[in-house]
This record gives structure tokens, C-alpha cells and sequence, in this order.
């Protein structure tokens, strides 16, 4: 709160001495209405907006509890505090409960008046802050709902486009198989060279298309979480990439890997992604990969490390940004697709995802996994 | 008395391209039956129903529907439930063939009464094999005659 910042209080007190008393003590905070009663406080309140509100508790007709009772049926008042007198406190505790901030004993010898100010400017700084506070909660609720629903829009068009797109597709692709079948010989060399091109677009495309949807597809948190072994995934990832694993002459070791909670399919998409890269992303000697996991207080890290290529450690965000890739096609295969489905499943999991290495000397990739429930 | 019943196929489906491709390949499974295009549900639906006034081809005598659910003018949907709910037509098979894998779409459909769904795979190869496929069933599919659809 400013320091120069006049308040306005309104103080209900039938004791016309101690209401001048006050208005002349607070004129240093700000401006002080006074009402002779509580019926008078209340239409005083109606009338103009406060920053705060002084009760005493000892008035004719309406006590101060039953003042503050109608305040807060008629909503959530400004900060208001109690006067209570000498031996009164369970007043002073049940108007605490009904919504009071603060309550100041009236004593003879008058030490609470020298109080007044200090709590009436704490009571106002105190109700301000959670005001403030519950406004930015608000905003940030509005905020995160708003990016919830352009995010599922986000999916929904990615969704949609990418299925649209099969159609089309499949006619381009069809139409020129059925050329390059049908009419192979009666076209020319370089025809036939540009109906190769096409062929070629369209296979890639598919493989965009069906990597989008299967990226707008991620979510985690529409389906029951699981138990899975980790270890049978990373065997079945090796069982599926036998071929290659053997033509690489690849060595694949694991440590002993834990049964986490997550989706069974997403996890394997996972570990086949990572396994699968750091099998293609080697140097000339053959791939070594070694898969390992480490308890942590809240979660699970996993790693995987290789004696591939390695990645520059300015590129270590931007390999998983969706269609981002780090080299030509003719050099490594690859849509950059994988380890944006990678971060988007991680992260569905409430995990995280990173890389650490250098240019030339393999790579280790990194990610957690919460431990116990997390599907929320 | 006992004679081959000759299926026709009718194929609802809004991109002509598309449909011609679906039936290349429906050639290619060897699948000989004659096949009927329309570009989108209301041409389908007058051709089920010539009482309505238009002219559209005349109803083969017996025959099966093979349906695309996003089509201009009548959606896919609405010419299912058409056929469904009417006396004439329910009897009918219906295959979709549609691109969408939603299993909420999928549940609609057979609560609606389709008989088949079957979705467009994303590879045209392996949307060719589905094709295949689909033209090997279709060649041994038998349907109700007019006479006995009661």
C-alpha cells in the first residue's frame, strides 16, 4: 500500500466523544465517517465504498456481531475489525470467525487507541495482498484454461488436417503408380525420372502425415495408468530392431530396469525412438548403447547413452521441436518427428526429457518418470 | 430358382479421384460385380429412393452400399440412418469406408446400423491391402433379395 494513499473508514461507534476522538486520531490514514449505530454504519456502507471497517461491539439496537453478520450476508465486506471491552473475548473470537480480521480490546487506560492506526493500516495491507493475490490466481486459472483449449485445438486441427490429407494423398500416389505401371514405356526417360519424384513425395508425406497424427494422438491423460515393466519394453524394442541391431553388429546392454505407472504404448514408443536413435545416429564403429535407471526421491531417471554422433550442445532444445532435424536426409533418415512424440509422451507422464553431449562423443539421453500416482 | 445372385455395389464417395482409385483397386482384387459412384449422400439417397422424384439411376435388384462418412449435401451418417430406419433399406449392407479411427465415430456408426466399418490406412500401400481385402469379401457377400426383405 502507498504511503500517501487517504483511506476511507467507516466507524461505528455510539459514543459521539470517542467518535470525534477517532475521526481527529485517524485523520493521519485518511478520511473517517462516522455512524452512531449499527443500523446508521450499514447504510452509510451502502452508500459509498470503504477501505476498511471499525466496529464497536457494545451499540443499541445492533450489537457489533449482528452489523457484521448483515455485512457478510451481503457479501464479503472490506477488512473490518472489532472493539470489543475488557473481558469480552469470545466476542472478539467468534467475530474473528464470522470474518472479522482483527479485534482491538477497549481498555481504560486507552492503550488500544494508540494501536488503532497500526492495525487498521496491517488489517487493510493484509486484505489488499489477498485480494491481489486471489485476483492473480484468477488470472492465472483463466490463463491456463485459455491455453488448455488452444492446445486442444492445437491437437484437434493437427488431427483433422493431417486425416484430410490422406485422401488426396492416396490419389497423387495411386494415380502415378498406376502410371508408372502402365505407362512406364511410353514415357521418356525423364518422365519416368519425375514420376519417381512424385512417388518419392508422397511416401514421405505419408510418413509426415501418419507421424503428426500419431503426435496430435499423445495423451496420456485420458487413459488408466498401468504398471510397466521396463525391462520387457526394452526387450521388446530389441526383439523389433533384431535386424538392424545385428547388421550394425550393435552392443546393447541394459542395467536392471524398474516396473513404473504410465501408458504401456506411449512408454514403448519411448525407448523404440530413443534405442532406434542411437542406433542410427552412429559413428563408423559399431553402436554401443547402454540403458540404465537410477531411484530418486519422486521419480524414476532413465538414461540412455551411445558412442554415436553426439549432438552440439546450442542444438540440445531443438531436436525436440516437431519436424526440427539437425542433418540432410541423405546423410541420416529421419522426419523429426521421434523425439518431439518422445517429449510430448515424457511429458504427459509429468517427466521431463533432455540430452547431454558433445559433437563426436555419443550422447546421453535423459528423462524421468514420477514414481506412484500421477494421472491427474 | 437357384441363380448367381449379381451384387451390385453402390459407392458413396465425394472425391471422384478417390473413388476411381478405390475402384481400380477393387478391380485389381479381381472383384467383377458392377459398381455404381455417386459424389455425395443426397444422389445416394434419391437412387435408394426414386419415389422422391429425382432422377437418379434405378435401384438394382440387389445390392450393397459402400459409404464415405464425410459427404457434402447428405453426410455419410445421415444417409445410415436413412437406410436404416426405413423398411426398404435396412436390410441393406453398409460398409463404411472412411478415413476417421475415432471410437467414438466407430460406436456411432454400428449403433446406427452399419454392418462393416473399415478405415483408410494412412500408407497407400497398406490402404491398397484394406482395399484388396475388402474386394475379396465383397465377392463372396450375399444379400437379401427384394422378394424376401419382408
Amino acid at each position: 500500500m502507498k504511503e500517501s494513499e487517504e483511506l476511507k473508514i467507516l466507524y461505528m461507534e455510539d459514543d459521539p466523544g470517542l467518535g470525534r476522538l477517532f475521526q481527529k486520531k485517524l485523520s493521519q490514514l485518511g478520511q473517517v465517517v462516522v455512524a452512531a449505530n449499527g443500523v446508521e454504519g450499514l447504510e452509510r456502507y451502502q452508500e459509498d465504498s470503504y477501505d476498511v471497517l471499525v466496529i464497536d461491539y457494545q451499540m443499541p439496537v445492533m450489537d457489533g456481531l449482528q452489523v457484521l453478520k448483515k455485512l457478510v450476508s451481503n457479501g464479503m465486506p472490506p477488512p473490518v475489525i472489532m472493539l470489543t471491552g475488557a473481558g469480552n473475548e469470545e466476542i472478539a473470537v467468534e467475530a474473528m470467525k464470522m470474518g472479522a480480521v482483527d479485534y482491538l480490546v477497549k481498555d481504560i487506560d486507552g492503550k488500544y487507541f494508540q494501536l488503532l492506526p497500526l492495525v487498521i493500516n496491517e488489517a487493510v495491507q493484509r486484505y489488499r495482498f489477498a485480494e491481489e493475490k486471489k485476483r492473480m490466481q484468477k488470472e492465472l486459472k483463466q490463463y491456463a484454461t485459455e491455453l488448455e483449449r488452444s492446445n486442444q485445438e492445437l491437437e484437434q486441427f493437427a488431427y483433422v488436417v493431417s486425416h484430410d490429407l490422406k485422401e488426396p494423398l492416396h490419389t497423387i500416389r495411386g494415380f502415378a503408380k498406376f502410371l508408372e505401371e502402365s505407362y512406364h514405356d511410353q514415357l521418356d526417360k525423364q518422365a519416368n525420372e519425375f514420376m519417381e519424384y512424385i512417388i518419392d513425395g508422397t511416401v514421405r508425406m505419408e510418413r509426415l502425415i501418419n507421424g503428426l497424427l500419431e503426435y496430435s494422438r499423445v495423451k496420456f491423460k485420458d487413459s488408466e495408468p498401468e504398471p510397466v515393466n521396463c525391462a520387457e519394453l526394452v526387450e521388446q524394442v530389441l526383439r523389433d530392431l533384431k535386424a538392424t541391431i545385428d547388421a550394425q553388429k550393435a552392443e546393447i546392454t541394459s542395467d536392471p530396469l524398474p516396473t513404473i505407472t504410465g501408458n504401456e504404448r506411449l512408454l514403448l514408443r519411448v525407448f523404440q525412438n530413443l534405442i532406434d536413435n542411437a542406433l542410427k545416429y552412429c559413428q563408423n564403429a559399431p553402436p554401443k548403447v547402454h540403458i540404465s535407471c537410477e531411484e530418486r526421491k519422486t521419480e524414476w531417471l532413465f538414461s540412455i547413452k551411445d558412442n554415436g554422433i553426439g549432438i552440439d550442445p546450442r542444438h540440445g532444445e531443438k531436436i525436440f521441436v516437431i519436424f526440427q532435424r539437425l542433418h540432410n536426409r541423405n546423410e541420416y533418415s529421419g522426419d523429426g518427428l521421434g523425439l518431439a512424440i518422445c517429449k510430448k509422451i515424457i511429458e504427459s507422464h509429468k517427466g521431463k526429457i533432455w540430452v547431454e553431449s558433445q559433437k563426436g562423443q555419443g550422447s546421453i539421453f535423459f528423462f524421468t518418470i514420477p514414481q506412484g500416482e500421477q494421472n491427474s | 430358382m437357384l441363380h448367381e445372385q449379381a451384387i451390385t455395389i453402390l459407392l458413396a464417395e465425394d472425391n471422384a479421384g478417390h473413388a476411381r482409385l478405390i475402384e481400380k483397386n477393387l478391380r485389381r482384387a479381381n472383384l467383377p460385380n458392377q459398381i455404381i459412384k455417386f459424389e455425395n449422400g443426397q444422389q445416394l439417397v434419391d437412387c435408394l429412393f426414386p419415389d422422391s422424384g429425382h432422377e437418379e439411376p434405378p435401384c438394382p435388384p440387389a445390392f450393397l452400399v459402400v459409404l464415405d462418412l464425410n459427404l457434402p449435401v447428405l453426410s455419410g451418417y445421415q444417409v445410415l440412418e436413412k437406410m436404416k430406419s426405413d423398411r426398404r433399406t435396412r436390410h441393406v449392407p453398409v460398409v463404411i469406408l472412411t478415413t476417421t479411427e475415432d471410437p467414438q465415430e466407430i460406436a456411432r456408426c454400428y449403433k446406427l446400423g452399419c454392418n462393416v466399418y473399415i478405415t483408410k490406412p494412412v500408407e497407400y500401400d497398406q490402404f491398397c491391402e484394406a482395399i484388396h481385402r475388402l474386394g475379396n469379401f465383397l465377392a463372396i457377400v450375399k444379400v437379401p433379395e427384394k422378394d424376401y426383405t419382408g
